[in-house]
């Protein structure tokens, strides 16, 4: 028996990844007077865009269309999160309503400008600029 | 650096696992941080082609990774045996369109081609290859990764009345893992509840090291406990944030920041 395996102590596993990386996002939806902020932490991929997607969806659905997304706790995003933001875009100007983002985090506006999404979507440095340009 | 392989299935639950692996392999190779983020977004935009594409989400699927570094080239090539697709001769989307004439979709292919160097595809016969490279710039060559390091010793001391810190250093590899996990569990055992990891002196941390974390830091909130990582180096920060793991594990800029968190949860 060696040392390890006496103290009941595990032998770490060789895994690519440690943790099941799905549910890491938390989305935050506050209505505030004239506009629905919408805040968004942690990561968006293919595994949980939908959420993301959804609760934009049923903000616009419920009549809120005067949309901040504060993207400045997004530590991740990927080209499936950019397919909600564009749907969601996509839905509220279609009832005349817009949807502008607060405050990206470097990884966030890296990832706009490269779909050149910069410069159809209203972004502001901070979200008390975006709530206030309503 | 040997080439490294994963196989995942081919299901959008283990994208992420093939991504930080390719991030951890990037890192190794000597990109810098932002060249390890666009691989780990292009593997994501690939691997997740192919699943919501090419597998629709097979259970049975598989797909493999493969990570090389050839002379200053960091290869990564994907594998998989969804029908033959050429992802590169899909057009590109325009990034100059107005909103009405934008499509939701259709940009993972286009990132891969921004984020990496040099991309090829070919079909084998039987399965999809893409190769994608990412050069490694020249001046990273003056910090070439260290393959073999002697052991670092890993101090643990009672801080405060039952709070333990535990300082590792160097690189949390596989190998100091082992030792990490070794010590973690054994202050656990002792009934220690409340630990500190002290990361200032740690300067590169593999998935084994995050694994190592995660499972104590587990054992220590099954013990109504807490773990809390103190002063990490902005490398191994930006490891973690791109991971996501900085949501997990409480952080603190300072020991006695740490210390002041814990008073209020003891």
């Amino acid at each position: 028996m060696n040392e390890r395996s006496k103290y009941g102590i595990p032998h770490p596993v060789e895994t690519a990844c440690p943790l099941p990386l799905n549910s890491m996002v938390d989305i935050r939806v506050s209505e505030l007077e004239q506009v629905t902020l919408v805040e968004v932490i942690g990561r968006v991929d293919s595994l949980n865009a939908d959420e993301l997607g959804t609760s934009l969806s049923n903000a616009i659905d419920e009549g809120n269309t005067n949309i901040v997304l504060d993207l400045s706790q997004v530590s991740y995003m990927s080209s499936a999160g950019l397919r909600e933001l564009v749907s969601a875009f996509k839905k509220v100007r279609r009832v005349s309503g817009d949807l502008r983002i607060a405050q990206p985090s470097t990884r966030v506006q890296e990832v706009l400008e490269m779909a050149g999404l910069d410069t159809i979507f209203q972004i502001f440095p901070t979200q008390t600029d975006a709530v206030g340009s309503y | 650096m040997s080439e490294r392989q994963l196989q995942i299935a081919g299901v959008l639950e283990a994208v992420a696992t093939a991504c930080a692996f390719v991030a951890e392999a990037a890192q190794n190779a000597g990109l810098d941080a932002q060249a390890c983020h666009q691989c780990y977004l292009a593997v994501d935009e690939a691997c997740t082609n192919i699943v919501e594409h090419g597998y629709a989400q097979d259970p049975d699927s598989v797909i493999d990774v493969m990570c090389q570094l050839e002379r200053d080239q960091f290869v990564i090539t994907i594998l998989d045996d969804s029908p033959a697709f050429d992802p590169l001769a899909f057009p590109d989307p325009d990034t100059k369109a107005p909103l009405v004439h934008r499509e939701p979709g259709g940009w993972g292919i286009f990132f891969i081609k921004k984020l990496m160097d040099r991309v090829n595809y070919m079909h084998d016969g039987s399965r999809n290859r893409l190769v994608m490279m990412k050069q490694v710039k020249p001046h990273n060559h003056h910090n070439p990764p260290v393959p073999e390091m002697p052991m670092q010793p890993i101090r643990v001391t009672e801080v405060k009345p039952k709070v333990w810190m535990i300082a590792p250093s160097g690189r949390l590899d596989a190998m100091q893992s082992r030792e990490l996990t070794a010590v973690l569990w054994q202050v656990l055992e002792q009934g220690h509840k409340w630990l500190l990891v002290d990361m200032s002196e740690v300067d590169y941390i593999s998935s084994v090291g995050f694994k190592t974390l995660v499972s104590a830091w587990q054992r220590a909130r099954d013990l109504k406990g807490d773990l809390m990582l103190v002063t990490l180096t902005p490398r191994v920060r930006e490891v973690m944030e791109m991971i996501g793991l900085d949501l997990v594990f409480s952080i603190a800029d300072t020991p006695e920041k740490a210390l002041a968190r814990l008073a209020m949860k003891k």
